[in-house]
């Protein structure tokens, strides 16, 4: 069950990434990239928002909470990120592999510590050899 | 100041993977989690564009942005459903390596050049892939083992009491 939830996700987070690269076949990246995540954000949230509703379920306060710090971090990095490539002109070679590659490392060892994972052999060389494959990814 | 925000960017990262699995130890539905962080993302959005051009957009980037924000709300909902099952760490490692799509995308869409350096990195995708779905297995297997060991300890100790009892 969680390698099928985990791959119907994988396919579809990287579709919704590649509207980026379409955009930028319109030659709209320089121009239109705020409004495009702007109505981005809204499509996710109307179709959601229209299941919630035939649903008829509300998000109780500690969902509105969580979601929103998630939408905080989400958007702080994003800006972050574009900030330090656009007004600090830090190479994208250089920002992205950190970015990418840290954020996992992050993520990795706070499974670890926080929430006590335990990785076997398998997982360990997984998360290695995939921190790797983000890297290069990111360099070129 | 520029490095500082490349750190603060992976910082941000970082803890919105780690928010991801605080959300399910606090028992958050993935439905209205997802609902949430899209609403908050289309309110600061908002500023960002308020302090630039305003809200136009040619039609078909309107479309493309409505249609790809559908489905990166199915790839959230998705992952926040799976992660009830695995590990946090494994889970965004595979979230992280569907920046692989974009990439074969480019390549069939695109006609962007292939080269060896390309494949390379997407041989190490699928390789990482299937080496955290062995780990899964590998988990399971303990939890199976586990399982069994308390059920003989529980029948044994039951054949124990019915024995004292006779």
């Amino acid at each position: 069950m969680w390698l099928l939830l985990m791959l119907v996700a994988f396919f579809f987070n990287g579709c919704g990434v590649f509207g980026l690269r379409i955009l930028a076949g319109m030659g709209l990246t320089e121009t239109h990239v705020n409004q495009y995540l702007l109505y981005f954000y809204l499509g996710g949230f109307l179709f959601m928002a229209m299941v919630l509703l035939m649903q008829r379920v509300t998000p109780n306060p500690k969902e509105m909470g969580i979601g929103m710090l998630m939408a905080v971090c989400s958007l702080s990095g994003t800006a972050a990120l574009a900030y330090a490539l656009g007004n600090y002109q830090i190479p994208g070679n250089i920002a992205f592999p950190i970015s990418n590659g840290g954020s996992l490392f992050v993520v990795i060892t706070g499974g670890v510590i926080l929430f006590r994972e335990r990785l076997g052999f398998y997982g360990v060389s997984g998360c290695a050899l995939g921190t790797l494959a983000i890297v290069l990814l990111s360099i070129s | 100041m520029g490095y500082f925000l490349v750190f603060w960017s992976l910082f941000s990262y970082g803890m919105l993977g780690i928010c991801h699995k605080l959300a399910e130890r606090k028992q958050c539905r993935p439905q209205p989690l997802a609902a949430m962080l899209m609403f908050g993302g289309f309110l600061g959005m908002n500023v960002f564009v308020l302090l630039g051009a305003g809200y136009s957009i040619p039609s078909k980037a309107l479309y493309t942005a409505l249609i790809c924000g559908t489905i990166a709300l199915c790839a959230l909902w998705a992952f926040q459903e799976g992660i009830k099952h695995g590990k946090i760490a494994t889970s965004w490692l595979i979230i992280n390596l569907s920046a692989a799509i974009p990439t074969v995308a480019s390549i069939v869409i695109y006609q962007e050049a292939v080269n060896l350096k390309k494949l390379g990195i997407l041989g190490l995708i699928v390789v990482a892939i299937v080496l955290v779905w062995l780990d899964r297995l590998e988990d399971l297997k303990r939890l199976d083992a586990t399982g069994q060991s308390l059920v003989n300890v529980s029948a044994s100790s039951q054949d124990h009491e019915n024995r004292e009892r006779h």
